[in-house]
């Protein structure tokens, strides 16, 4: 039962802050979604490629992602999507709170230094 | 029907594919489920355009269901399993399901993609863009042959009808429309006629802008179409292939609506061969594009070959970032 509480936390803690690995992955350039997808699952932080599309509407939606139409030198037209204002601003935001987070976490997780 | 490229079966298997998961979204807002099933088509048919089997391409992407569950688990409006499996795919679902079915069918999906489902706008201009702008409706494939051009008059005029005419330079030119189409389709399936000589207009790349660049004489001309309704204005640039660079302005080139969409025809102030790349900016009522065009060896009385080009569209009115 302790195992499963783990697993589901991770995965909601995943599904949380997944958005915002999107944002960053956007932070220095744009991507189509096919490298957007690829990327993240390349680093194992989603299951499927498929699954970071329902995100990526949802980032258009709010207005922190929006998309451009680019040719492409190979194939099809490719959508490329970019990282708006308030979308960096809620990166900038997440990194803050996020290290301060994971520093918390990591100093209770460690214990105690050893005197 | 050609055999997909993408495996044998791949049609099948794609339409089956997006079948199952329209149902799974169809309790979605339209909007946003449109998003979804346009954002994959986009990732279909381009893993499909890399040469991908189309099994390990859905297999890559997940089932309909993990998708479905994924947009459910952060949609304020969550519907249960029971309730989105009695729903139907609708209309919006069909015209995505068509452009990745066509270019399975086509093998240079791009040409087919665009013209079964027409580009997304940016996410803050799409509900304003969508009120004031129709998608261009490009479908110029294949690209015009540029060693073929400069050919009699009458390999145009035999199948297409005159729609504008003028003088550039001193040269006259007429512009034919493809007899049976209209709009910016009819012209790049047409052409045009300069000093009594037939030049066609498609680069070969389904996008609002088509340029061409003829050596017809001590100055190029460069002529092309902006598929978006409405008089565009329109900027030229000398220019480095495969950049957005906006270098030396050129002379702005005469702009006409024929058939509802743009017309543009301008000398050059030197040879097409000075020319080894250019930029076209252009804003229509409501939104802008931007283009780079490279191009090859000249060869007079003929079109120079396009070698590169790369464009960006469905921009706000104004705006070239890329630029």
């Amino acid at each position: 039962m302790v195992l499963g509480g783990a697993a589901k936390l991770l995965a909601q803690m995943r599904r949380g802050a997944i958005e915002f690995c999107v944002l960053a992955l956007l932070r220095d350039r744009d991507r189509y979604g096919l490298d957007l997808a690829r990327t993240l699952a390349a680093d194992g932080l989603v299951t499927s490629e498929g699954t970071i599309y329902p995100l990526l509407a949802r980032l258009r939606q709010e207005g922190l992602v929006e998309t451009t139409w680019h040719e492409s030198p190979q194939g099809p037209p490719r959508r490329y999507y970019q990282l708006t204002e308030d979308g960096r601003a809620a990166l900038d935001a997440f990194i803050v709170q996020w290290r301060q987070f994971r520093d918390a976490v990591d100093v209770v997780l460690e214990g105690e230094p050893s005197q | 029907m050609t055999e997909p490229s993408a495996g044998p079966g791949a049609e099948a298997i794609v339409h089956d594919y997006f079948s199952r998961l329209g149902r799974a979204l169809a309790p979605l807002p339209k909007d946003r489920r449109d998003q979804i099933l346009d954002d994959l088509r986009d990732h279909v048919t381009a893993a499909l355009a890399e040469g991908q089997p189309a099994d390990q391409v859905l297999g890559a992407l997940g089932t309909p269901e993990d998708i479905a569950d994924e947009a459910y688990a952060s949609s304020p409006t969550r519907p249960t399993r029971h309730a989105w499996g009695l729903w139907r795919p609708r209309l919006r679902y069909s015209l995505a399901l068509s452009g990745v079915v066509v270019a399975l069918a086509g093998g240079t999906a791009g040409f087919a993609i665009t013209s079964g489902s027409p580009p997304q706008h940016p996410a803050k201009l799409e509900s304003e863009l969508t009120a004031h702008v129709a998608d261009a409706e490009s479908t110029c494939s294949p690209a015009t042959v540029a060693s073929a051009s400069g050919g009699p008059a009458s390999a145009l005029t035999s199948h297409a009808t005159e729609v504008a005419s003028g003088t550039s330079g001193g040269q006259a030119w007429t512009l034919w429309s493809q007899k049976g189409e209209t709009g910016a389709r009819g012209i790049e399936d047409g052409g045009l006629i300069i000093n009594g000589r037939a030049y066609g207009l498609c680069p070969g790349y389904p996008n609002p802008a088509e340029l061409e660049l003829a050596d017809t004489g001590s100055h190029g001309l460069a002529y092309g179409v902006i598929g978006y309704p409405g008089l565009a204005r329109i900027w030229l640039y000398k220019s480095t292939a495969g950049t957005f660079y906006t270098g030396t302005r050129l002379p702005a080139p005469q702009v006409k609506i024929v058939d509802g969409v743009s017309f543009f025809i301008g000398t050059l102030p030197q040879s097409a061969c000075a020319y080894p790349a250019l930029e076209l900016n252009a804003t229509s009522p409501g939104v802008s594009d931007e283009h780079n065009f490279g191009f090859g060896t000249c060869t007079t009385g003929k079109l120079v070959p396009i070698t590169a080009s790369q464009g960006i569209w469905q921009l706000p009115p104004g705006h070239f970032p890329a630029s």
